[in-house]
């Protein structure tokens, strides 16, 4: 169930282009001065495996048309999921004929036409020209599943799946734009539940990639949800005190994520975030540097242009500690006062570049630690400050990782502290990666508060 | 909530099927099925986001349509979706699906049984009550009522939205269910700073449920949540840190059985328990809480968020017990978990929309009120915990264990409640909390604004209620 770039473009392009006509035509008795098209259309199919065999198999195919148009500083928006000309025509009028009631709002309108990239295409290689058979998907989960269950303590798994999207999107508006692409994305995980006479515990793993080609070995993303999930077994609710931790990747990523909470536009503009008023200053520990690069070939989130129109280029956000920037839409940057950056829809691929110190040396002088697997759920609230997360680790005792397991502890802090006090192991992956979409080192914070007994 | 044909015209509009003729193919593609169904939706949406004075969200006319097909047998399931509705699409669609199955077994059908409730809530269009500028002058007006709160409100945000979504099932018998469920909701987000300018805390409060709009912007009822959100940040900013470790703690009734939901109800689903990877597996007819302890899940009540005439796979909903006087009674079950476990169907078995497969998932799901007073249940806490308002949360469903933010707290003194706390964590698993309910008020309160449950990536509203509760020791993840 996939369509060629072809076959989409044979659909999606001649509607666009009669739908922004007719509504030019149509729209000049209520003032329409502007009109945005967006198009997409994805197909899907995921197959989860249950005792090697397919349990689930579920696909599908959709398309979305989004119009809006623009009166002035007037804008109104409508979407639905039907290429069908007539509805999609009505509907049109149908706003045409509210949109003078809609009150004004200058920031919402479209990016200025010099600033509308209109250069040649970048191509970004997202596209899998060489997809893999259904067999051959399946046959994928399978050897997850069996991963998995090769592990010694593993009870089953479950949800071992593995799904292949097809997507392509066509913006097109009457300031210039006019942008199509296509993409696929292939994303597999597996949940493993160990048991053991104390009761069960589970954990997972994944991969994700835009080529098949791409993906971790399924004996190794089976294998780690199988460890991951033994490894906590027996573990207990460490003791209530301040100490040290360590952020294993993952739970180093859930972190960093809080860091773009607290730069990002929307809350910069309310006003509700605690660094609203700290560029150029220092917001974070020196050495920390993140950067933001949309151009990675393969990457998940990579793009040339954004929703806007505009030319999306690599950012630095925090350089050697210092906020540069907020991670600003459109409409957010006019609001600030502030030139757009090309991040209409929001981060693309994120990075902390790689500290100087190894993942070892990092930890050798905490006598008393825990070493942090994953966060789960909990808040971060960059308004207060306050961080409070639900975690799982191991002890780190004399400088090491032990493998004394601990669960169902809180992890609090203020962040205001918390970004102050990070320090950097130099593993930071390369992107893009097979596991991650953001790429962060390991990380180290003191002065941390653990809940438990 | 009929099966009146004339409702059923929405669904075939340019399209070159009939009902008859669904009926055909569906009853054909499903006639060597263990279970399955055809699940058609047509969704209107709506929404506005009124922030620091400026709509940033104007969107009116949007739709969704689409369905698919689901064949099971045993533990197999195949499902096909589309968003074009005709002839050609649903032969492929029905095609695509049974790819899954492996013979041709014949096996017997369960149809859906249970009477289908009386109307638990309108069949109306929930956004058709006023036009666009009438919701637009609602926001302002709402805007101005809220700043004029408090002088120290730095900023205020509105959001609206509705959805009007059509449901139609057709199961192996061929006959159709529809039912229109509305879903409106008003949220107000406070921002409060202090005379020095220096700390700011937000508050945040819903009007919702399944209504329409008027509802929503009915001026008793904004009104009270604008106050609600407004308290909340002003307490948060005189708020002091939470402390930490083994506190009695009384949970207040109406949303903080959100506990209730996450730390029990997951754990109560049959997908879990037919896998035996629960707490809760094998534990049926066994004293799993204490005796004051009765939790019900129940999705036919007139007026709750997650109420369903039927559920997504075409069964009545009903009041299913799931512990009585502290002894588990059963699971809550989608077709093919209460096939595959020889159990009752519960009426719970619920998706997100037609993209999706149905699992078994919560309606409503509360703690029966008890006999003791709420001042009294206070009155015997030495030293504690009262959580008036929780964040969202989540369980481990295999251990068991979760961990809760209560966004607002206060200290219990010698029976009283005391200055408020921030930032407290509820850590602990959900077997043990059940065991150490020490008291449960006869204040039952049921959430009808909050509440949105995620599975597997997929969302749905759900009910959750309880009363005043006393859990005795629980752990507390404090920041101070």
């Amino acid at each position: 169930m996939t369509q060629t770039n072809n076959d989409f473009e044979n659909k999606a392009r001649p509607l666009a282009e009669k739908l922004i006509d007719y509504a030019k035509t149509n729209g000049e008795a209520y003032n329409i001065t502007d009109v945005r098209i967006s198009i997409y259309s994805s197909a899907e199919q995921e197959n989860s495996i249950e005792n090697g065999e397919v349990s689930e198999s579920v696909s599908g195919t959709s398309w979305n048309v989004s119009v809006t148009l623009f009166s002035g500083g007037r804008s109104l928006t409508f979407q639905k999921n039907t290429l069908d000309e007539d509805m999609l025509c009505k509907a049109i009028d149908q706003n045409m004929k509210i949109i003078h009631i809609v009150p004004e709002n200058d920031d919402k309108r479209l990016l200025e036409s010099e600033k509308v990239y209109k250069g040649a295409t970048v191509d970004l290689d997202l596209y899998d020209n060489n997809p893999p058979t259904q067999e051959e998907l399946i046959d994928y989960a399978k050897k997850m599943e069996a991963a998995a269950f090769a592990e010694s303590g593993v009870k089953t798994a479950r949800e071992s799946s593995i799904s292949q999207t097809n997507s392509h999107n066509l913006m097109m508006s009457t300031n210039g734009l006019d942008y199509q692409g296509s993409r696929t994305m292939y994303q597999a995980s597996i949940s493993a539940i160990a048991e053991d006479d104390e009761g069960m515990q589970s954990d997972y793993d994944y991969s994700i990639a835009r080529h098949f080609s791409d993906m971790a070995a399924p004996e190794e993303v089976g294998c780690n949800a199988g460890q991951n999930a033994v490894a906590q077994l027996n573990s207990s609710l460490p003791e209530s005190k301040e100490i040290s931790i360590i952020l294993s990747q993952e739970a180093a990523q859930t972190f960093f994520s809080s860091v773009f909470s607290a730069i990002d536009g929307t809350e910069v503009h309310r006003e509700a975030t605690f660094l609203k008023d700290k560029v150029g200053q220092q917001v974070m520990s020196k050495g920390i540097t993140i950067e933001d690069d949309p151009r990675i070939a393969k990457g998940i989130s990579s793009q040339y242009i954004d929703s806007s129109g505009m030319e999306s280029e690599k950012i630095t956000f925090i350089k050697d500690g210092v906020l540069e920037g907020f991670n600003v839409g459109l409409t957010e940057a006019r609001k600030l006062g502030i030139e757009p950056i090309g991040r209409n829809d929001g981060l693309t691929n994120s990075r902390v570049l790689p500290g100087r110190q190894s993942k070892e040396d990092l930890m050798s002088d905490i006598t008393d630690g825990i070493y942090i697997k994953g966060f789960q759920g909990g808040s971060a609230d960059v308004n207060s400050g306050r961080f409070s997360r639900q975690a799982y680790g191991t002890l780190i005792k004399d400088g090491k990782i032990t493998d004394i397991a601990l669960s169902g502890f809180a992890v609090g802090g203020n962040m205001k502290d918390m970004f102050m006090n990070v320090s950097l192991a130099n593993d930071t992956p390369d992107l893009p990666h097979c596991r991650y979409t953001m790429a962060v080192p390991t990380i180290r914070i003191d002065g941390m508060k653990i809940a438990g007994k | 909530m009929n099966k009146k044909a004339s409702d059923l015209g929405q669904f075939f509009e340019n399209s070159d099927l009939t009902p008859e003729k669904l009926a055909d193919i569906v009853t054909e593609g499903l006639a060597d099925a263990d279970f399955g169904e055809f699940y058609q939706e047509v969704v209107e949406q709506e929404s506005l986001v009124k922030d620091k004075g400026v709509y940033t969200k104007v969107s009116s006319g949007n739709s969704t349509s689409g369905f698919g097909f689901r064949v099971g047998q045993g533990e197999r399931i195949g499902y096909a979706h589309s968003d074009v509705f005709n002839e050609q699409s649903l032969l492929d669609t029905v095609k695509q699906a049974r790819q899954v199955l492996q013979t041709n077994q014949l096996s017997a059908q369960p149809s859906p049984s249970g009477k289908v409730a009386d109307e638990l809530y309108s069949a109306e269009n929930p956004m058709s009550e006023m036009d666009l500028v009438e919701k637009i002058a609602k926001i302002d007006e709402i805007e101005a009522h809220v700043k004029n709160l408090d002088s120290n409100i730095t900023n205020v945000t509105l959001g609206y939205s509705s959805t009007a979504t059509s449901v139609h099932v057709m199961t192996a018998d061929g006959d159709s269910l529809v039912d229109s469920r509305p879903m409106t909701t008003l949220s107000i987000s406070v921002m409060v700073t202090d005379e020095e300018g220096n700390n700011s805390e937000i508050g945040k409060a819903l009007v919702g449920g399944r209504i329409g709009c008027a509802d929503v912007f009915n001026k008793a009822a904004y009104e009270e949540a604008a106050q609600k959100a407004l308290e909340q940040a002003k307490t948060l900013l005189i708020a002091e840190e939470a402390p930490a470790g083994i506190m009695d703690v009384v949970l207040s009734g109406g949303w903080p059985a959100v506990l209730l939901h996450e730390a029990v109800g997951h754990g109560l689903e049959g997908d879990f328990n037919r896998k035996d990877i629960s707490v809760y597996s094998g534990k049926v007819g066994q004293q799993v809480a204490a005796p004051e302890v009765t939790i019900i899940e129940q999705g036919d009540l007139p007026g709750e968020r997650g109420s369903l005439h039927f559920d997504d796979e075409g069964t009545p909903t009903q009041k299913n017990v799931l512990v009585e006087n502290g002894i588990l009674k059963g699971y809550i079950h989608d077709r093919q978990s209460a096939q595959l476990t020889q159990s009752g169907v519960t009426g719970n078995g619920r998706r997100e929309g037609y993209e999706y497969l149905p699992m078994p998932r919560m309606t409503n799901t509360y703690f029966e009120a008890g006999n003791h007073d709420p001042e009294d249940i206070i009155k015997s806490v030495k030293d504690g915990l009262y959580i008036s308002d929780m964040g969202g949360g989540q369980v481990d469903i295999t251990s068991g264990k979760f961990n809760m933010v209560a966004t607002l707290a206060y200290r219990i003194r010698d029976g009283k409640i005391c200055e408020p706390v921030k930032g407290a964590t509820l850590i602990g698993d959900g077997l043990s909390v059940i065991k150490s309910i020490t008291m449960v008020g006869n204040d039952l309160k049921m959430e009808r604004s909050a509440g949105m449950c995620g599975k597997n990536g997929q969302s749905v509203p759900v009910g959750c209620g309880q009363p005043t509760i006393r859990v005795s020791n629980m752990t507390i993840g404090g920041t101070k």
